[in-house]
């Protein structure tokens, strides 16, 4: 029913009413309802997401909640143009890196498919066209090559650079 | 509360994976090989390594080689930490060589070979070469011609490339040639020059053909394991007689296509005749052009002509324009009537178009 909520809890122990229509955009919430027979008046603990992050999954959600089901991903299409990203996905996810990575995992425990593809596709534009040590400096990535692996990579790297 | 900064090492390896997964093949190993160990191991995987494709196509699917700099990262640094896991290369013919000749590929068995013209192929296939021991292996191949600037390839270069490929690649069992133009500048014609080609070993070809005898040259015993065979023949010349000395049964066939969008004109002596030697055929498609003939190609025509003498076809997908002339003499069937002819058909999915031409007594 249209503008029926249902009360999820975040692990931080915040409440939020959800439209059940939006809240079961979310995979795992939808079965939780459906086949756990989860009566709508209980309280549905998400023990992996804080309510920072579940406020922005909520927004995602409310904004992305008439789009058409997305068609499911094999190994011919998963090479897609990582520029489309709608403008409003774009400013949606003018956020810090840890917040980034923190809405990827809400998306995979949720299995909200659409933001998950878009969380991912934007990572992957942060990585594109950038060396081993511009990926490491940007993702603060620890380097931990043993020196003799590191002297082997350095030499390949020269020999290609010197070409 | 105390905020824990996330990281992208904080992900699972599915999540990394999915992250990767928008990027294709080469970038991933291009951007992402030598980060740290868990990346180096992830990459290394067969999932990102077992197909590459080492090209560049542009928005208009014009293919170009890859820039010295990243061809020489992949040949030094890249291909020799992931040979083993190579099993297919898409390569643009320029940098072949180098790609190939960068490393052993214990498992390679498939290549794509683009923008390959007539020099080229005379030099890779004709001459005794490097890469000789490299094609043995090979199982599947496609390749795609390109316009040279010199002059097109006469019917016996054709000819000859076609046959050098099957006696290089002893191994071959899907071979697909095809051109990234427009129009079919590969294509193989046995009016003046007879196939002494063969294989035993190929099961798929896709080809293009200049005739209809072309194809039935392909399908006289000379590729006696050939389970499918996909032609389109480019443009019909004139054939000074429909040669069908090959009358001996397909059992091996399964799957048939045939693409001619010029005018066949002797549907009934020819495209018949070679169906019915397809004793086993299971899928057949047929994108026809039947010019000039008695009737429309309707559901009973097929039935009565092809599905009858086929039993083990299950599926059939046709676009057919049959084209009548003299419409005044001829009992002119409705649409609707034709359509009905498919009433029969399982699963049909089937539409029919019918327009008639007074003027041109055409219909």
């Amino acid at each position: 029913m249209a503008g029926h909520k249902i009360k999820l809890q975040s692990n931080d122990g915040d409440i939020f009413d959800v439209e059940v229509e939006i809240a079961k955009l979310s995979i795992t919430i939808k079965t939780m309802l459906e086949d756990l027979s989860m009566n709508e008046e209980e309280i549905i603990p998400l023990p992996n997401i804080n309510s920072a992050i579940f406020k922005k999954v909520i927004q995602w959600t409310t904004h992305h909640k008439d789009d058409p089901p997305l068609p499911p991903e094999d190994d011919e299409n998963r090479e897609k143009n990582t520029n489309d990203i709608s403008s409003w996905d774009q400013e949606f996810l003018k956020v810090d890196q840890g917040t980034l990575f923190e809405l990827i995992l809400a998306a995979n425990y949720l299995d909200i498919k659409g933001l998950l593809d878009v969380t991912c596709t934007s990572v992957a534009n942060m990585i594109k066209g950038k060396t081993s040590e511009e990926i490491r400096q940007t993702f603060n990535i620890k380097n931990d090559f043993t020196p003799q692996e590191e002297e082997q990579i350095k030499k390949e790297n020269e020999w290609c650079e010197n070409k | 509360m105390q905020h824990t900064y996330t990281k992208i090492t904080d992900l699972p390896d599915e999540l990394l994976i999915m992250i990767f997964k928008r990027l294709n093949n080469i970038e991933i190993l291009q951007f992402l090989m030598n980060v740290n160990t868990r990346f180096n191991k992830i990459v290394r995987d067969s999932t990102f390594t077992n197909h590459l494709t080492l090209l560049k196509c542009s928005f208009n699917h014009i293919i170009y080689s890859l820039s010295d700099t990243i061809l020489d990262k992949f040949c030094i640094e890249i291909i020799p930490q992931i040979k083993h896991n190579i099993k297919w290369l898409d390569i643009e013919s320029l940098s072949m060589e180098r790609i190939l000749l960068a490393a052993k590929y214990p498992n390679l068995n498939g290549l794509g070979i683009f923008n390959i013209n007539e020099e080229v192929a005379q030099r890779l296939f004709i001459e005794e070469n490097r890469l000789n021991s490299i094609f043995k292996q090979i199982t599947r191949l496609v390749i795609t011609f390109a316009n040279s600037d010199k002059k097109y390839m006469t019917d016996e270069e054709r000819i000859n490339i076609f046959t050098y490929i099957l006696n290089i690649f002893i191994n071959i069992r899907y071979l697909k040639l095809y051109t990234s133009s427009q129009f079919c500048i590969y294509h193989l014609s046995f009016e003046n020059y007879l196939p002494t080609f063969f294989s035993s070993t190929l099961i798929e070809l896709h080809i293009c053909v200049l005739s209809f005898s072309a194809c039935l040259y392909l399908l006289d015993g000379r590729f006696n394991q050939l389970q499918t065979l996909i032609v389109t023949i480019d443009w019909i010349v004139f054939e000074k007689t429909t040669i069908n000395n090959n009358k001996g049964k397909l059992p091996n066939l399964r799957y048939f296509s045939l693409t001619c969008n010029s005018g066949l004109c002797h549907y009934n002596g020819s495209v018949l005749p070679l169906l019915h030697r397809m004793i086993n055929l299971k899928k057949l498609s047929l994108y026809i052009v039947v010019n000039p003939y008695e009737q429309f190609i309707d559901g009973n025509n097929l039935k009565k002509y092809i599905l009858d003498h086929i039993p083990q076809l299950n599926e059939f997908t046709f676009n057919i324009r049959s084209i009548i002339y003299d419409i005044d003499n001829k009992y002119l069937l409705t649409n609707e009537q034709i359509q009905n002819t498919f009433t029969n058909f399982i699963d049909n999915k089937i539409i029919s178009c019918v327009d008639y031409f007074p003027k041109k007594q055409t219909g």
